[in-house]
């Protein structure tokens, strides 16, 4: 390792080529674990359904309270081919989805901005946040009453009802995404001759999106319970309304198919979000 | 005569992070500031940079005083400081996309820089992606792209295993013989201050002052085994008494 380079302007040097160029692989040596833990979540879900078959079989509580899983199964398909109570399923699924979509996109597209500039300017932030501080602990049932009086029954009470349930979520993750941003990054930018608005464009920005993703991931449950919350008590469509009009005519099987659907587009929606973000922040955890 | 720091005192409230400090940087020389943590000599590598302004006294570059960082003083900190979301050869043409537009980059005089680092091949690869050392490889050309007046070095090699400290020290003697740039790098490390430096300043702590400034008796190239000669061990002895005063 002596200084070979010194005359060679452009050749490559032994002395400073890379000679530590090992590339982390974090997923490699849990590979073997994975299998282990996937196969058991597999088992407790089989599992489960096996002991809630067998005691609906029992008969310890009447089959109209705890219909078997293969009735549940029975009532899924015939609500697939007939629908209920004037709606198709996929109809209430659709409706209920573009509610979804047009609330959380709505807050996802006011919130981060208004989050980026509160984090930013110290006047907007003692605008906001009062009104933020008080909309945040009230409960979004709370609203329903009010929206109804205001806006009836139609689409924009209930996507309103999603927009200010999930809105607080996404502000707040954006600023704390934006204040979380390593000082060592604007020092560095600085140095480099950036200007502040270049720094919060190219540094700031990219720093807080893996925060502003973890506030879409959260705020997307907060959207759901909003939504079903609405669709519960002023709808005469969707999800939430499948649930509450079966429940009415004790069609509990019904009921369980529209928990059941809800809990998992929930959590496909969540996925989605998941997806987006390791595609957009693939250095999540490891910058 | 870039760097003139003449009569520099810096408070933080009641402590005295430094005390009348003066000291002059010839242009093409390599300094090393060396002292024991607390003695302020990353304070005064941050108002050399701009980062931070004297509380007494002033800071020249090229008669000019310094107010603000700029590109002509690029500091390389002790965490390489990376941006994830840029591969390795947008990482090092960060500084240049922020003083022009996109198709004003030399983008040559880039993959010029990752030759001179050892890591072509690697342009496309994400900083996590790479070891601690090439990190901070990565961080040293994506200061030296900007030809700054002077390189400004915070305990570059700190962070890093010794073998790769070691490693990264002889790189950055072989690249200093290349472009013989104004260098001030600041360490604790007695050894590296000498094998590096033309010009070595130590500080003594509470409050910073300077304690010794003098040349290093060494020839270049430096190479390890001259840590082992007369002249280095002379200064070795000096620089451990006052940092063990």
């Amino acid at each position: 390792m002596t200084g070979s380079a010194t005359n060679e302007a452009n050749t490559e040097s032994p002395a400073i080529q890379a000679d530590d160029t090992s590339i982390a692989d974090p997923a490699a040596p849990r590979s073997g674990w994975r299998h282990v833990s996937r196969l058991t979540t597999i088992l407790v879900m089989v599992g489960t359904l096996i002991v809630w078959q067998i005691v609906s079989d029992l008969h310890v509580f009447p089959p109209i309270a705890l219909p078997s899983p293969i009735m549940v199964w029975a009532a899924f398909t015939r609500l697939l081919l007939a629908g209920y109570g004037g709606h198709s399923l996929v109809g209430d699924i659709w409706i209920s989805s573009v509610r979804i979509g047009i609330g959380f996109a709505g807050a996802v597209v006011i919130g981060v901005p208004v989050g980026l500039v509160m984090a930013r300017i110290n006047l907007i932030f003692r605008i906001i946040d009062p009104f933020l501080q008080f909309v945040r602990p009230v409960p979004p049932l709370a609203y329903i009453p009010l929206l109804v009086v205001w806006f009836g029954i139609g689409e924009l009470p209930k996507i309103l009802l999603i927009l200010i349930g999930t809105i607080p979520v996404i502000i707040i993750g954006t600023m704390s995404g934006v204040k979380a941003t390593p000082p060592l990054r604007i020092s560095v930018a600085k140095t480099l001759g950036a200007t502040e608005r270049q720094i919060f464009r190219h540094v700031i920005l990219p720093s807080a999106l893996p925060e502003i993703f973890t506030a879409m991931r959260v705020g997307i449950g907060v959207a759901w319970t909003c939504l079903v919350a609405a669709e519960l008590i002023a709808a005469s469509e969707g999800l939430g309304w499948l649930v509450q009009y079966a429940g009415q005519a004790l069609q509990v099987a019904i009921v369980i198919v529209g928990i059941i659907i809800i809990g998992i587009l929930g959590y496909a929606m969540e996925l989605l979000i998941r997806l987006v973000e390791r595609w957009a922040v693939p250095w999540h955890g490891r910058g | 005569m870039p760097i003139v720091i003449d009569h520099v005192s810096k408070d933080f409230g009641a402590f005295h992070a430094l005390d009348d400090v003066s000291l002059t940087i010839e242009d093409g020389t390599f300094v090393t500031i060396l002292g024991s943590s607390g003695c302020g000599k990353s304070t005064l590598l941050n108002m050399i940079a701009g980062l931070s302004s004297p509380t007494r006294g002033r800071l020249m570059l090229d008669g000019i005083k310094v107010t603000k960082p700029g590109p002509d003083r690029v500091v390389v900190f002790q965490q390489p400081g990376l941006y994830p979301w840029l591969s390795l050869r947008d990482n090092i043409a960060f500084g240049l996309r922020m003083q022009s537009a996109a198709r004003g980059i030399d983008w040559r005089r880039v993959d010029e820089l990752i030759e001179i680092i050892g890591l072509r091949g690697f342009e496309q690869h994400r900083p996590y992606e790479l070891s601690g050392g090439m990190q901070q490889r990565v961080a040293i050309a994506r200061a030296l792209v900007m030809a700054p007046r002077v390189l400004l070095m915070d305990e570059p090699f700190g962070a890093l295993d010794a073998q790769t400290r070691h490693t990264m020290q002889q790189f950055l003697l072989d690249l200093w013989d290349r472009i013989k740039a104004t260098v001030v790098f600041i360490t604790h490390d007695i050894d590296e201050a000498i094998l590096l430096a033309d010009r070595l300043v130590v500080m003594s702590a509470r409050p910073g002052q300077i304690a010794l400034e003098t040349t290093v008796p060494l020839m270049r190239p430096r190479h390890w085994d001259m840590s082992l000669e007369p002249g280095f061990l002379d200064l070795k002895r000096q620089a451990m008494d006052i940092l063990s005063a």
